[in-house]
């Protein structure tokens, strides 16, 4: 690079000449601007009749046409969701395995049913999952919350609420007799005469469930702008994981940190699920019997083990992790990635994942210090929204505030 | 050649800012030519970013930004061949400075023939060559008073229009001083706007009037003028065309698309007008004004990896040169302005438009003074000042820049 002479210093009218040329140059030409514009025709995907109460630079969610959102269902889907009487023997809500301080999950490596029956999988936090193109941790044909609200609430195996065609009309009738009931499910349901039936129960929940969306973390913030909203560690963190080395983002990328999203501004819809090594049993690439992914659901055998990316906002708050919670510490979670895989040297389940022959491609391993992973971990921790862990909007209607 | 007479050095200039054609297509020769040409420069400010993003439009091609510091901007090397029955060959390798890169690029490869039937001159071309819609395509910086490439080519051609395809030329002299040149190209779309995808993916039409004659000037002595006046149509059609200056396939940073993401398929109708004129306003002081108005509108979609949303754009551009020459001195202005209109429509509209940069509400403009001293030995010294607000941040810069261009026949 050249150096100006003498004293290594711009010559004062030399700095000043650019500057002073640029000035002329805009006053001059001060009356020839402002033809340019773009105008955006969203077929009003930026319009809802609900207040979300997110920022304008991220997408709304998809609405189903046959339950669009409105805040009555809300608040009725807020004090359903919290309501241990919707259940078959009155012990168990939505929140009995959705805490709102753990991100709506329940921080058990799995959870556990009305009747005492432990799940096979891991609660998954709630937050945005109005964004996700499936729902659960693998089922391709789960792809709307109205689908999956009813397994919980009736499913059989696990039995989880336990409501069945022994105990519907007893459950239906708590909720009837619940005086604080009527005026919401009216306010919901205002064209119905008789509105408490399970299908506006589910329609509430999920209403509910739909509106739990934020985005105020750290790293929503820097994405927005913000370059102070992140510290050095953390900024260090978010290039690993948004690194070729690392591969982070390909299954964990997007404004909702997975690759499983859905948004009503989108057209190709990407519902994909992934086998990341944690088994190899018998080195045949198989899973145990009762956690086999979507295989369970397609049983084609390339399948076996594939899991849905979680989203991985509130990852801080929302251990254990993996779908079967096998995992207690975002440590053990960069180390088993680190690794490639889980090599599991004896007991029922031997064998050595980072040989599965089924693995994702994107899991490879990758080399990586202490100070990268604390960085990363640092990083993780930004994605915490803390706004919506304390959100009283969320929160238990039927504990006074 | 040592000692150059005013007025060969008044033609000089005039033959450096008028507009024939680089390579003289309709000028056959016999035999070998060399031409060989390069510029470097020096810029105390960066402009803008190594990738330069123009909001309100999608860029590509050969295109980068002004970065402070040193670069060689353009060189290269061009052999042409004739022979007595008039086929001709020519070929050109040249580099230009991609950010802190340098590629070798092959520029002109092409065979040919010049025909005479009647009043008019026919040449026919096939190969790897620069399009000749206008002279401002195939102008080195060498040849131009400033250090960058039009602003209005830079934002719609991608710098300019290197393609393989035929081209036609017909040219008609009028009288001894006036003729009209007519060309049609066709392009197998390789280059952006067009992509390629089997056929004919661009073309081009032109036509060009150039007269010039004497008036009576200062003092009652007779002054030439030269005047060249053309109108042009580049039409291109692509589909799923990325901004090839970024080498990876996909994002890799942040929570959203980027660029990287982003593809356009749909049609460019680009329309340029251009008229040059000089005049020597005494036999010491030459005048010119180049102006270029362009006009590109299209339509399309716009996509990535899981959104869609048509387009619909509008762009105007133009620019405005002024020169002064005096013998070996010369003093240029430019001014070059874009007003980009965008419509996008559908869901994915909104955030296809941020992660497309496709996002303007001003109009880019960049405005440039330079001095050039032109040595009798061929190089050529400029010393400037520009200032940029293009990618919606203002900046200006000092800037010199040193060049030569030279042509043997052996």
């Amino acid at each position: 690079m050249l150096n100006y002479p003498f004293s290594g210093r711009r010559p004062a009218s030399l700095a000043l000449f650019p500057k002073a040329f640029a000035l002329s140059i805009t006053l001059v030409l001060a009356g020839c601007q402002g033809t340019s514009e773009t105008v955006i025709e969203d077929d009003s995907a930026s319009s809802s009749s609900f207040n979300w109460a997110i920022p304008a630079r991220f997408p709304l969610p998809v609405e189903p046409t046959g339950n669009t959102m409105s805040e009555a269902k809300f608040q009725l889907g807020r004090h359903l969701f919290y309501d241990e009487r919707l259940s078959g023997n009155g012990t168990q809500a939505c929140a009995s395995c959705h805490e709102q301080s753990k991100g709506f999950s329940d921080g058990l490596t799995t959870s556990v049913g009305s009747t005492g029956q432990v799940l096979a999988r891991n609660a998954q936090g709630l937050m945005n999952v109005a964004y996700h193109a499936t729902q659960t941790w693998a089922n391709p044909s789960l792809s709307t919350l109205e689908q999956q609200a009813l397994v919980p609430l009736f499913g059989e195996d696990p039995i989880e609420h336990g409501i069945n065609d022994l105990n519907r009309d007893e459950v239906l009738q708590r909720i009837r007799d619940e005086a604080a009931y009527e005026p919401l499910f009216t306010a919901a349901f205002p064209e119905q005469g008789d509105p408490i039936v399970f299908t506006n129960i589910r329609d509430a929940i999920t209403s509910f469930v739909r509106g739990l969306v934020s985005f105020d973390t750290p790293f929503d913030r820097f994405e927005l702008g913000d370059p102070d909203a992140l510290s050095e560690a953390a900024h260090r963190g978010r290039q690993l994981f948004f690194s070729e080395a690392l591969e982070c983002f390909h299954c964990h990328g997007g404004y909702n940190l997975s690759d499983s999203t859905l948004d009503r501004t989108m057209t190709f819809v990407e519902r994909p699920f992934h086998n990341t090594g944690l088994f190899n049993i018998g080195g045949t690439g198989a899973y145990p019997d009762d956690n086999q992914g979507i295989f369970h659901i397609t049983e084609d055998p390339a399948d076996m083990g594939k899991f849905r990316s979680p989203s991985l906002r509130n990852v801080e708050v929302t251990a254990p992790y993996m779908h079967d919670g096998s995992m207690t510490s975002l440590d053990e979670v960069i180390d088993f990635y680190a690794a490639g895989g889980r090599n599991i040297t004896s007991g029922p389940n031997a064998g050595d994942g980072r040989f599965n022959p089924f693995k994702s491609g994107f899991v490879n391993g990758f080399t990586i210090s202490d100070a990268e992973k604390q960085d990363l971990i640092t990083f993780l921790h930004s994605l915490t929204d803390h706004t919506f862990l304390n959100n009283s909007r969320f929160s238990n209607p039927w504990i006074p505030e | 050649m040592k000692h150059l007479s005013k007025t060969t050095l008044c033609l000089v200039f005039l033959v450096q800012t008028s507009d024939l054609f680089a390579h003289g297509e309709l000028e056959p020769i016999l035999g070998w030519q060399v031409d060989a040409d390069f510029t470097a420069s020096y810029f105390d400010q960066s402009l803008h970013d190594e990738a330069w993003l123009i909001p309100g439009t999608l860029m590509g091609g050969e295109v980068y930004g002004s970065e402070q510091g040193a670069q060689l901007d353009e060189a290269s090397v061009g052999l042409r061949y004739g022979t007595l029955n008039n086929f001709f060959a020519s070929l050109e390798v040249g580099s230009h400075a991609h950010g802190s890169e340098y590629d070798l690029e092959l520029e002109q490869a092409s065979l040919g023939q010049y025909l005479e039937w009647q009043d008019y001159e026919i040449s026919v071309e096939a190969g790897r060559m620069k399009a000749l819609f206008s002279p401002t395509n195939t102008q080195h910086l060498n040849a131009t008073n400033f250090e960058r490439q039009s602003l209005l080519y830079s934002a719609f051609v991608g710098g300019h229009y290197v393609n393989n395809g035929l081209r036609a030329l017909i040219k008609r002299e009028t009288s001894d001083h006036s003729s009209w040149l007519v060309g049609a190209e066709l392009w197998d779309g390789d280059a952006f706007p067009a992509t390629s995808s089997g056929g004919v993916n661009a073309y081009d039409l032109f036509a060009y009037y150039d007269t010039s004659g004497e008036y009576q000037g200062v003092h009652g002595k007779a002054q030439g003028w030269h005047l060249n006046i053309g109108l042009w149509h580049l039409g291109t059609q692509s589909e799923n065309r990325k901004d090839d200056r970024f080498s990876s396939g996909h994002s890799h940073g942040g929570a959203s698309s980027t660029l990287e993401d982003i593809r356009f398929s749909g049609d460019h109708h680009i329309t340029g007008l251009r008229a040059a004129l000089s005049w020597d306003f005494s036999s010491h002081i030459t005048l010119d004004s180049t102006s270029e108005v362009i006009w590109n509108e299209g339509d399309g979609e716009v996509r990535d990896q899981t959104r869609l949303a048509d387009l619909d754009f509008e762009h105007l551009g133009a620019s405005q040169e002024f020169g002064i020459g005096s013998g070996q001195h010369r003093i240029g202005f430019r001014y070059e302005w874009l007003g980009l209109k965008n419509t996008l429509s559908g869901p994915g509209a909104a955030i296809l438009a941020q992660d497309a940069n496709l996002i303007e509400k001003d109009d880019p403009y960049r405005a440039s003074l330079a001095y050039n001293y032109l040595h009798q030995t061929g190089l050529r010294f400029k010393v400037g000042v520009t200032t940029d607000d293009t990618d919606g941040e203002a900046d200006s810069s000092v800037w010199i820049s040193v060049g030569w261009t030279g042509t043997f026949r052996p």
